[in-house]
Formats: C-alpha cells, sequence, structure tokens
C-alpha cells in the first residue's frame, strides 16, 4: 500500500518538475509549450499536457539515459519503514508538592512525546501503577487503559515534539491508604508490539491523625450510681476517617472498670451511657471513677489525659410507708389546710440526706408540685408531713390524689408514693358565711364606695 | 330556657321601655309647645329649658341607688354558676379565693355604672317630682337593692347549695327597686293615660 503511495507521489512530483523546466526552458525545449486546442474543454488540454510530457520523458529514456538516471535520482523519496520506529518518551510529574496527606488532592500527570511521523504512529496503551507503603508489588491502578490515537498529540515548537498530558482520574488521594510513607508510581506504555516503562515518581504520603473535643459528662450533680450519666465526646479526622473511639473508665485506684468502643464519623457527637454498658452499679455509690479516650483512624492511634469524673453520690436506700392526708375538718373544703404525711426511714447504715417533694393532682390542677422539704433520715422510722393549703376554688368537688417525691430510691427502687384521696373536696365555694367579718368587709366596703362613687359623680357631673 | 333568664329580659325590657317612655315624653312636649307657640327650637334647646334642679341630696341617692342596681344584677346572675355556668365570678379562682374578692367584683361593676350613672339619672331633671315620691324613692330603693345584694350573697356563700327563697327574694328587691328608680317616668306616662 505504501509502495503504491509512494508510486503516485513519485509520479507527480515528476510531472510538476517536468512542467516547470518546459516552462522555464521556453520554445528551444524539444517540448513544445501547451497551446489552446479548439476541439476541447480544460480536460483536453491537460490531457495534450501530460501526453506530451509521458512522449518527452519515453523519448528522453531512450535518448539521454545518463540523464534520465540524474533525473530518477534527483526526484527519489525514500520509501517509510517501520524498522526505524522511534521509542516514545514520557515521563509522570506532579505539579503539587511531593509529600501530600491522604486526604489531599493528588494530581498526578503522564506527558508522553511520540518521535514518528503521523503516518506510522501507533495508538499507546497508557497504564499507571502504584507500589503502596507495605506493599510488594505494584499494581495497576487504572483497570482499563487510557488510550493516546495517533492523532492526539499537540506539536511543541519549542522543542519540536508532539507530545500528550494525561491525568488519571482512578486516583484522586490517599484516603484508602491504610500506610502511610513514600508511594511510588510508574507509567507503562504499549502499542501492542513493544512496552516501555517509565521512571518512577515518588511521592511521600502523610496522615492527620484525629483529635477529640469537648469532653463532657452529661448527669446529675452528684449522680447515683444508675443515674443516666452520660459521657459525650466531639471526635474529628482532617481525612474524614472513620474514628474507632473507645472510653475508658477507670476506677479510683486506677483500674479499668469497664470500656466500650464505637465507629463514628467525624464530627459526631458521641454519647456513652453508662447505663447501657453497664459500668456502675450499687456496689460503686459513693465511689470517684475517672475515664479518658483512645481513638484512632486505623492509622494513629491516640489516647487523650486521664479527666476525673463522676464523683457518684452515695446511695441510701429508703423504707417509706403509708402515705396519708389528713384535712382540717371532715368537710375538707378548699380553703382548708391539709397535713400531708408519709413514713420513712433509711435502711442503709449511718443518715441519709433525702428531699421530699409534696405534688397533688385534681382535674383542674394536674400533678401541681405544693412544697418541698430536706430531711435526714436514720434507721428510726420518721413522719415527714406537709401542713398546706394545696387548693383553690376550681378544685371544689373534685377528688385528689398526691404524691410524695424523694432524692433517693425506696424499697421498690421507685422515688415516688402515690396515693388516692376518695372523698372529694367540699363542694362549697365561698369560704365565709353571711353573717361573718369577711362578708362584712367586702358589703361595708363596697357600699361604702358605692356612695363615695355617687357623691362624687354629683357634685362633678350634675352641678 | 332557665326561667332566671326570662326574669333578666324582663327586668331589662321593663328598663328599656322605660327610657323609650321617657323619650316619647319629650317628643310629645316638643310637639305641643311647636303647636301652642310659633317658636322654632330642637331637643336640645327643650332639654336646656325643662330641666329642673331637684336637690343634690336626692340626686346623690339616685346615683347611689343605680350604683347599686348594676352591682345587685351582677351579684344576683354572676355570682353563681347556677344561671351563666361559664361566665361567674368563680371562674376566677384567683379573686374568688381572696378575702375580699367580693368587694373586688363589686369595685370591678361599680367602675361600669359609674359611666352608665354621667347619663342616666338625668332623666329626673325633666320631671317634676312632688316630695312624697322624692322620700319614697329615695327611702326605699336603696333599702330594696341592698336586700338584693344581702340575699345574692348568701346565695354565693352556700353554693352548690340552694335557697329559692333567698333568690326570689332578690329578685323581687331588684324589680321592686327598679321600678322606684323609674316611677317619675312610669307616672308622667300614667297621668298622660288618665
Amino acid at each position: 500500500m505504501r509502495g503504491v503511495q509512494a508510486a503516485l507521489l513519485l509520479l507527480l512530483a515528476l510531472m510538476a518538475v517536468l512542467t516547470a523546466v518546459a516552462w522555464a526552458e521556453g520554445p528551444t525545449q524539444s517540448i513544445p509549450p501547451p497551446t489552446p486546442v479548439s476541439s476541447g474543454g480544460g480536460g483536453g488540454h491537460r490531457t495534450i499536457d501530460f501526453d506530451r510530457i509521458f512522449k518527452a520523458l519515453e523519448d528522453g529514456k531512450t535518448q539521454k539515459p545518463q540523464k534520465f538516471e540524474q533525473l530518477k535520482k534527483l526526484l527519489y523519496i525514500e520509501p517509510f519503514t517501520t524498522e526505524e520506529y522511534l521509542s516514545p518518551r514520557m515521563a509522570l510529574y506532579t505539579t503539587g508538592n511531593e509529600t501530600i496527606s491522604r486526604s489531599e488532592k493528588a494530581n498526578i500527570y503522564a506527558r508522553v512525546e511520540n518521535p514518528n511521523p503521523i503516518q506510522i504512529r501507533r495508538a499507546y496503551y497508557l497504564y499507571l501503577d502504584v507500589l503502596e507503603p507495605g506493599a510488594t508489588d505494584f499494581r495497576q491502578v487504572n483497570s482499563i487503559p487510557q488510550i493516546i490515537q495517533i492523532n492526539d498529540y499537540t506539536y511543541d515548537k519549542s522543542t519540536e515534539q508532539n507530545f500528550t498530558v494525561r491525568t488519571f482520574p482512578d486516583l484522586t488521594d490517599f484516603k484508602h491508604l491504610k500506610e502511610v510513607g513514600p508511594v511510588v508510581l510508574r507509567m507503562r506504555l504499549t502499542d501492542g508490539l513493544r512496552p516501555w516503562t517509565s521512571k518512577n515518581l515518588t511521592l511521600t504520603v502523610t496522615n492527620n491523625p484525629p483529635n477529640i473535643s469537648n469532653l463532657t459528662i452529661q448527669a446529675p450533680t452528684p449522680p447515683r450510681y444508675n443515674d443516666p450519666i452520660v459521657y459525650r465526646s466531639e471526635p474529628a479526622d482532617v481525612d474524614g476517617d472513620l474514628i474507632n473511639l473507645t472510653i475508658h473508665v477507670l476506677s479510683g485506684e486506677g483500674g479499668e472498670v469497664g470500656n466500650a468502643s464505637q465507629d463514628v464519623r467525624s464530627g459526631q457527637v458521641v454519647d456513652f451511657r453508662a447505663n447501657e454498658y453497664g459500668f456502675f452499679s450499687k456496689a460503686d455509690a459513693g465511689k470517684n471513677f475517672s475515664y479518658y479516650y483512645s481513638f484512632g483512624d486505623g492509622i494513629n492511634v491516640s489516647e487523650t489525659e486521664l479527666q476525673q469524673g463522676p464523683n457518684l453520690r452515695r446511695s441510701a436506700l429508703l423504707y417509706v410507708d403509708n402515705p396519708r392526708v389528713m384535712p382540717e375538718d371532715e368537710n375538707q373544703y378548699w380553703w382548708q389546710n391539709y397535713n400531708f404525711s408519709i413514713d420513712m426511714k433509711n435502711q442503709e447504715s449511718g443518715e441519709a440526706k433525702v428531699a421530699v417533694t409534696l405534688l397533688t393532682n385534681t382535674p383542674s390542677h394536674p400533678w401541681k408540685r405544693v412544697a418541698s422539704k430536706e430531711v435526714v433520715l436514720g434507721q428510726d422510722r420518721a413522719v415527714v408531713s406537709f401542713n398546706v393549703r394545696p387548693f383553690d376554688v376550681l378544685d371544689a368537688n373534685q377528688t385528689f390524689s398526691y404524691r410524695f417525691m424523694y432524692t433517693e430510691p425506696d424499697q421498690h427502687q421507685k422515688d415516688y408514693t402515690e396515693a388516692e384521696r376518695k372523698q372529694p373536696i367540699g363542694a362549697k365555694l365561698v369560704k365565709y358565711h353571711l353573717v361573718s367579718l369577711p362578708m362584712f368587709l367586702n358589703l361595708g366596703l363596697l357600699l361604702l364606695l358605692t356612695l363615695l362613687a355617687g357623691m362624687v359623680v354629683e357634685r362633678r357631673f350634675y352641678r | 330556657m332557665r326561667y332566671e333568664l326570662i326574669l333578666l329580659a324582663a327586668l331589662l325590657g321593663f328598663l328599656a321601655l322605660c327610657l323609650l317612655a321617657h323619650q316619647a315624653y319629650l317628643v310629645r312636649v316638643k310637639a305641643r309647645l311647636g303647636r301652642s307657640a310659633d317658636i322654632h327650637f330642637n331637643m336640645s334647646q327643650l332639654k336646656d329649658s325643662l330641666r329642673l334642679p331637684q336637690g343634690s341630696n336626692f340626686i346623690t341617692i339616685m346615683l347611689v341607688s343605680w350604683n347599686l342596681f348594676f352591682v345587685a344584677v351582677v351579684f344576683l346572675y354572676l355570682l353563681t354558676p347556677q344561671v351563666f355556668a361559664q361566665w361567674n365570678y368563680f371562674r376566677l379562682p384567683a379573686v374568688a379565693s381572696w378575702e375580699l374578692g367580693l368587694l373586688l367584683l363589686g369595685v370591678c361593676v361599680l367602675v361600669l355604672a359609674t359611666l352608665i350613672n354621667l347619663y342616666l339619672p338625668r332623666i329626673y331633671g325633666y320631671y317634676v317630682i312632688s316630695r312624697q315620691t322624692k322620700s319614697l324613692m329615695s327611702r326605699v330603693a336603696p333599702l330594696l337593692l341592698t336586700t338584693s345584694i344581702l340575699s345574692s350573697s348568701y346565695l354565693g356563700t352556700i353554693y352548690p347549695g340552694s335557697d329559692e327563697l333567698a333568690w326570689r327574694l332578690g329578685y323581687v328587691s331588684l324589680a321592686g327597686a327598679l321600678v322606684l328608680l323609674m316611677l317619675p317616668v312610669i307616672l308622667s306616662y300614667l297621668g298622660r293615660s288618665k
């Protein structure tokens, strides 16, 4: 195929040269100049010229063989051969630092120069290999090779080279690395006949270790062993890695009493609930604890400093019994005092300071907090009582229940006792009689004010 | 409908009728004067010329009586939930629970009644009221109204118990007092009828 192309090119070149020579020599030439022909168009004119050229060459071949040979040498163009196919030149390079963190963008480029003319170029298949820290062999990064077609090159005038630059979408960062260190990259190129390999590009990949902040304990102050105690923290990782967070709860002596782990995302608020992991038991009441976190992203593992807390409150176990209420009289009107009382004692040795709160409940005022007091309980039974006036006029003629709440658990592990009074509150709404001092004051003052109002209006507006 | 409401409507209807009769009286006088003398005047000028001084004591007692009248109406109908279950004194538990709650309720009514009293008792100035009538009005009306207020207060103190006699006494006292307060208008109307 190439031979035919070459022959055609040779023929065309020969024609061009001979035409030029014929024009230059003028009428002295043996080949006469082209003359218009009356019997044809443009095509006929060319055919005549070509015939003359062809005849002149045939004549020259026989009559002047030496000059004909010189002409042949002059016009000879050597045929292209694949035997002298030149190897491409290639290089891997990065536009950024050669030391990058795992989450940084890796700007890796491949430059390929093809010194061969387009007529003989072949398509190249481009592979990127990586040797990661801890690995023994290179692995191919791009599962599908990039293809450089023969016309994919740009001509660089300064270097007089045809080149192309490629990036690798399969490798944008090194987040996936489980070890950090030097990462060696290389490029392989093949045209199907021969392979070529670039020089290695070595990048140093580093890791951003995770950190942790806002360490707090969410709990009542001071908490009981069975209160909802929550260890809260906010771990973060610049590389966005999943963080393995472990809490270590230590006793006052420094021994680890428990630990728990969670895999969490960066920036997430993490809670460890002591009740859920069973860090504390009744035996821990009154003891002080400390804790620390260990956390890692799979590459770096760190620990926080030792944090103090929680300091658990001594837990008293109460015995409560006989909640009762005694109204001022059997009518139990809303304006009367009621004596609410309950028997309480501490079942453990020593004294316990307990806050007791009384609440009453009517349809008009559901669970109204009435009074609260702090009592010191020993092992002897004590009566805790509240002499209060808990109701108002809206509670009249309604039944009520009441609740004693206390800050330590009772024998049923509850922190309250409830009871109900079946007899409704007296239905009477006004608490005084017609003949009474309050009524006298009410009506007397009202009549007096009425009289004053009449006098003022008469003096001001009726005179 | 509860009969207490019908009685209330009757009470207010009577008051409205009396006020209409008063207005008709003024119109009638204006028409008569207009016919007898060829003078042009308006109602305001007529009122100015008709107004008679009734004595400050009488007016003061009438003002007090009107104040008591409105207090007595509120006490009779709004003190207990018996008539208006949703609109009554006991819906304000803070006031009702207070020792001087009744006084506070009365003062609130008094403020409103004073505004009405700037106009209503002026009707007495357009009638010739005899001394006996004045004496009857100023002595009996406040007494009846006080009786009504006491009856209502008693009903409040025994609620949810009730006493039909006390309620009727309260209402009759109230109605009687209203008749006395409107006596000049009624007498004028009756006199014209004769």
